[in-house]
């Protein structure tokens, strides 16, 4: 039983940086009409900014702070070179671009910081014991800049005019047009976001696991699953589906065998969608 | 009905442009003199690229994982060939030829390692390929190397690669996975440790290890309570963590990748676990202790194919190394082993006096093993040679000695973290 | 020279009938499978244990694209049930649960995976790679030749109704579901033979060669080759000729180690793709049935 309860504790954590990563998906999904492939690899990119911030300037917590910053400028620019001239392209001309802009992201930084693990420069501390279970420091940190984040991405998606509109692009296009938004206006308004939850996701990986060019690519697949699990173009749905599927997955590796893993995720997806075919919490 | 508009027309030639674009490029000239004095590799009838004459550079198809899985561990293994044929041609070459290399990535994907080794063989004219990697790279390759009669020398732990048909062209230079579980599940127990848990990556090289481990290690009286299996590239590791310190063992052996490793290792610390622990030096080595620190990894144990730091040829290769990486050469252990194929290949060729793969191949067998004068470079080896002497070769990774299916038993050095710092404990004789 | 280029076409080939029969399922049925590759698998894997306990090659075909057409009914069954996205995640489970059963079970060689496979036309040496790229073409062409005529067979209509406006079509009294399944299986059993070919071409096959990564690549070259039958074999045989192609940068001599070459050589191919899908976003070859039809003025 206490096992069972450190692998939900566990899940939650892991689960909380693919929602990130989900949130973000479904909003380029819900906005932008495509799947972004390169979501994995922005986050790489701003591990690696927030890597080298701190060699520079000693402290982890400016150095992330400025690197998702500069992480949100580096996708806002990405969207601007590779995806904004085919803002009336298929869906799939768009899913290529971005495969292309994955592979090239992981190509430059291989190039710029090589190939071999590095980690930030973290103190390692034994956990904190919590009756039965263990949290570091670092989860805690996960667990509350998630959180963080994600209210404020609800808080612009639900409270403010941006959001509204954000949120008339993605359920009823044509109405929107009509009603005269600013669609490109929304369109940056979203990259950014996106941006900003790409670049906390990567940095929070990058704590948790250690830093390789692959880093963010590992995690797309489950945040995939996610978007899709939770409804495509749902936010809430987005995260919720995240935590199920990191507390699932190890709840997976307990009470089987964990080298099947990733399978059990996928094999929960399924048996989900065959029972809501639009996904948990479809838009 | 008007099929062909000018439109289609005009894509039709885009197309054909980019096409004729693209295949030219596939035949561009490579920069390998051999290839232009000779105006390409030459075919004798039966398929095999014929020998070229005395004089000419030997070209070696240097095929390693410079990019995915093993990116890791891809450049060093490229530049210890590098700094390998250096020292060769520093001395002459075999037969008085220069050795040329050519570089390919296989991506750690079977079937760019074939499209690689394709290339190498057919367009470079390489008569060896050296350094693959991974196990699936390997046997995927082994084939065009057996069929072309070249040389193929692999770090690779699958032991189907024992058993291959091969005429003596196909060695690995490290130890099939269950020969390095077998040997170093011996020298546990003969430390005294009876009851192991392994927690082992899904990978078909560690868990070859590790089953190889569990047999060994049961065989000559311990226990291995539990077998604990993890899929690769995950961010944590937390369960299978605490499944393996549940079951209460005096050491676990971690068979794992540095990656995978370092997130296990902190963990467990962070975990509160206090338990012993055993990897490979590949999984656990410099980089992870500057990346953890002193404390998660005090007194882990480490075991891999460098018998001797002190070797004659280790000692060279890692000035020569860290000179030319920056790196210590201990964080790759695959580094070693592919110094010494270049070393072994050119010996080979030089007694066979032919580049032909299966008299290099029966030549290598018999200098890398007794009886013969012993000797630890290629500068050495050469001159006994041309005095007509037997020689065996002991290398950068170990003593080398093949049996005749090209497999070694390696000499396993371990090594134990205190403070942060690697202490050799012995080897596994 | 030639050995490597026959030996890109054989690789070419079999991506080009990947491609075709995921043609076939998305550029002109709408569905949108992400888990093409395994029943790539299931032909290699079935041919691989079939030959390997001394079935003869050619006796080994059959089998290994009945199993993969087997394997995917139930998937077709699936396509019922789910549109487009979701459809998407749940054959890429598949692909990815089977590739860990192969993983796991000993008597699919596991992660070690199956070596000695017999190969085509073994015994006459090196030739045998410019035959078996004859021979990959050669089904290449029959299989595009069939899948030309099953398009422009009402059949095709049909499965093009599917894709544009399935209400449409019920309203007419054709039920969209039958050839759902019809299209995905004969997509399937066609990627069963392309596995067929590539076991006995490189004689050895493990899970990992059964990646999502090979998907990807299959959908970058459908994509990138647009809907028609011949775009999508020349996209993949584009993308193919791309990533081979960047082997040779090594001839420009630049002042780079190998290490960092391979990098560039992936920074190439993505800003390839990114080139080439604003260049044409439709793809190379995009379908131009119906433009062609109205032109000319006759009926769908």
């Amino acid at each position: 039983m206490e096992l069972a309860l450190q692998a939900v504790a566990n899940g939650l954590v892991v689960g909380a940086m693919i929602g990130l990563l989900a949130l973000g998906l479904t909003m380029v999904f819900g906005i932008a009409k495509f799947a972004n492939v390169a979501q994995g690899d922005l986050a790489t990119v701003s591990a690696y900014i927030a890597l080298t911030l701190q060699s520079v300037v000693g402290s982890f917590v400016i150095a992330a702070g400025s690197a998702i910053v500069v992480g949100t400028l580096v996708v806002v620019a990405v969207y601007a070179v590779a995806f904004r001239r085919l803002a009336r392209s298929s869906p799939v001309a768009l899913l290529v671009t971005s495969i292309g802009v994955a592979l090239a992201l992981r190509a430059i930084v291989s190039l710029i910081w090589g190939v071999r693990l590095q980690a930030y420069d973290l103190p390692i501390a034994r956990g904190m014991v919590l009756g039965p279970i263990r949290l570091t420091p670092t989860d805690f940190g996960i667990l509350m800049t998630s959180s963080v984040v994600v209210a404020a991405i609800y808080l612009m998606l639900y409270r403010t005019r941006s959001g509204i509109e954000m949120r008339a692009v993605a359920d009823e296009p044509d109405l929107a047009r009509v009603s005269g938004i600013n669609s490109r206006r929304v369109i940056i308004t979203m990259w950014i976001a996106n941006g900003l939850l790409v670049s906390v996701g990567g940095i929070l990986l990058g704590m948790k696991a250690a830093l390789t060019p692959l880093l963010g690519w590992n995690i797309l697949l489950p945040a995939f699953a996610a978007t899709i699990l939770g409804g495509i173009g749902s936010p809430v749905g987005a995260v919720t589906a995240g935590i199920v599927v990191g507390v699932s997955t190890e709840l997976a590796a307990l009470l089987l065998n964990p080298a099947y893993k990733q399978a059990v995720a996928f094999i929960v997806l399924a048996a989900v969608l065959l029972w809501r075919p639009r996904g948990l919490l479809a838009a | 009905m008007n099929r062909r508009t000018s439109a289609t027309i005009a894509v039709r030639t885009r197309l054909g442009v980019v096409a004729v674009a693209l295949i030219l490029a596939a035949c561009a000239p490579t920069s390998s003199p051999a290839a232009s004095a000779t105006g390409g590799p030459s075919e004798s009838p039966d398929g095999t690229p014929a020998s070229t004459a005395a004089g000419e550079a030997i070209i070696v198809g240097a095929l390693n994982p410079l990019t995915g899985e093993g990116g890791a561990y891809g450049a060093g293994m490229a530049a210890a060939i590098k700094i390998a044929v250096e020292e060769v041609n520093a001395a002459g070459g075999p037969l008085g030829r220069t050795v040329e290399v050519v570089y390919e990535d296989d991506a750690t994907d079977p079937d760019q390692a074939v499209r690689g080794a394709e290339k190498l063989i057919n367009v470079d004219g390489a008569q060896a390929i050296l350094g693959t990697w991974a196990s699936s790279s390997t046997l995927a390759v082994a084939p065009l190397t057996i069929e072309a009669g070249v040389i193929e020398m692999n770090t690779s732990g699958n032991p189907d690669i024992t058993t291959l048909d091969d005429n003596d062209t196909v060695f690995r230079t490290g130890g099939s996975d269950k020969i390095q579980g077998a040997v170093i599940a011996r020298a546990m127990y003969e430390q005294g440790t009876r009851r192991i848990t392994i927690l082992a990556n899904q990978q078909a090289g560690t868990i070859g290890a590790a089953e190889a481990f569990q047999s060994t290690f049961e065989e000559e009286g311990g226990e291995v309570i539990e077998l604990v299996v993890y899929a690769d590239n995950q961010p944590s590791y937390r369960t299978e963590i605490q499944q393996v310190l549940a079951t209460d063992p005096e050491l676990v052996f971690l068979a794992g990748y540095q990656p995978d490793a370092t997130i296990i290792l902190r963990e467990a610390f962070e975990l509160g676990a206090d338990v012993s622990w055993l990897s490979q030096l590949f999984a656990v080595n410099q980089q992870v202790v500057d990346t953890l620190g002193p404390e998660p990894v005090e007194g882990v144990q480490t075991y891999d194919l460098v018998a001797d730091e002190e070797a004659e040829a280790y000692a060279r290769l890692k000035a020569a190394y860290e000179d030319e990486t920056g790196a210590p050469l201990l964080e790759n252990i695959y580094a070693p082993l592919c110094y010494d194929q270049v070393i072994l290949y050119a010996l080979g060729v030089e007694m066979a006096g032919t580049t032909d793969g299966p008299a290099v191949g029966q030549a290598i067998l018999e200098i890398s093993r007794p009886p013969g004068e012993k000797v630890f470079s290629f500068a050495e080896g050469v001159e006994l040679l041309r005095e007509g002497m037997d020689i065996d070769y002991d290398g950068a990774s170990g003593p080398i000695d093949f049996d005749d299916t090209g497999d070694q038993t390696p000499v396993m050095g371990i090594w134990q973290i205190v403070s942060g710092e690697f202490e050799f404990q012995g080897t596994s004789e | 020279m030639l050995i490597y280029i026959t030996g890109l076409l054989v690789f070419a080939g079999l991506y080009a009938l990947l491609a075709a029969g995921l043609n076939l399922q998305w550029g002109h049925t709408g569905l949108v499978n992400l888990g093409h590759v395994a029943f790539f698998a299931i032909g290699a894997y079935t041919t691989a244990l079939l030959s390997r306990a001394g079935v003869p090659l050619w006796l080994t075909l059959l089998p290994a694209v009945v199993a993969a057409v087997v394997a995917a009914y139930p998937i077709g069954r699936l396509t019922l049930r789910l549109q487009e996205d979701y459809l998407a995640i749940v054959t890429f489970g598949f692909s990815e649960v089977l590739r860990q059963i192969l993983s796991n079970e000993r008597w699919t060689g596991a992660t070690n995976g199956l070596p000695g496979i017999p190969v085509l036309a073994s015994e006459l040496g090196p030739i045998r790679h410019p035959i078996t790229a004859a021979l990959v073409l050669a089904l290449v062409a029959v299989v595009l030749v069939a899948l030309r005529f099953l398009i422009e067979s009402p059949y095709g209509r049909v499965l093009r109704a599917i894709r544009d406006d399935e209400d449409a079509l019920r309203s007419v009294g054709k039920a969209p579901e039958g050839f759902r399944v019809t299209s995905l299986i004969v997509g399937s059993g066609i990627a069963g033979l392309a596995g067929w070919g590539y076991a006995h071409y490189v004689g050895f096959i493990s899970p990992e060669q059964f990646a999502p990564t090979l998907t990807f690549t299959i959908w970058t070259g459908v994509i990138l080759g647009g809907s028609s039958l011949l775009g999508g074999t020349l996209g993949t045989l584009v993308f193919v000729m791309l990533l081979e192609s960047t082997r040779f940068l090594s001839a420009l001599g630049l002042p780079i180690g190998a290490s960092q070459l391979a990098q560039v050589r992936l920074l190439v191919v993505g800003l390839s793709l990114i080139a080439l899908m604003h260049a044409r976003p439709e793809g190379l070859m995009p379908y131009r049935h119906r433009q062609r039809l109205v032109r000319d003025g006759s009926t769908n």
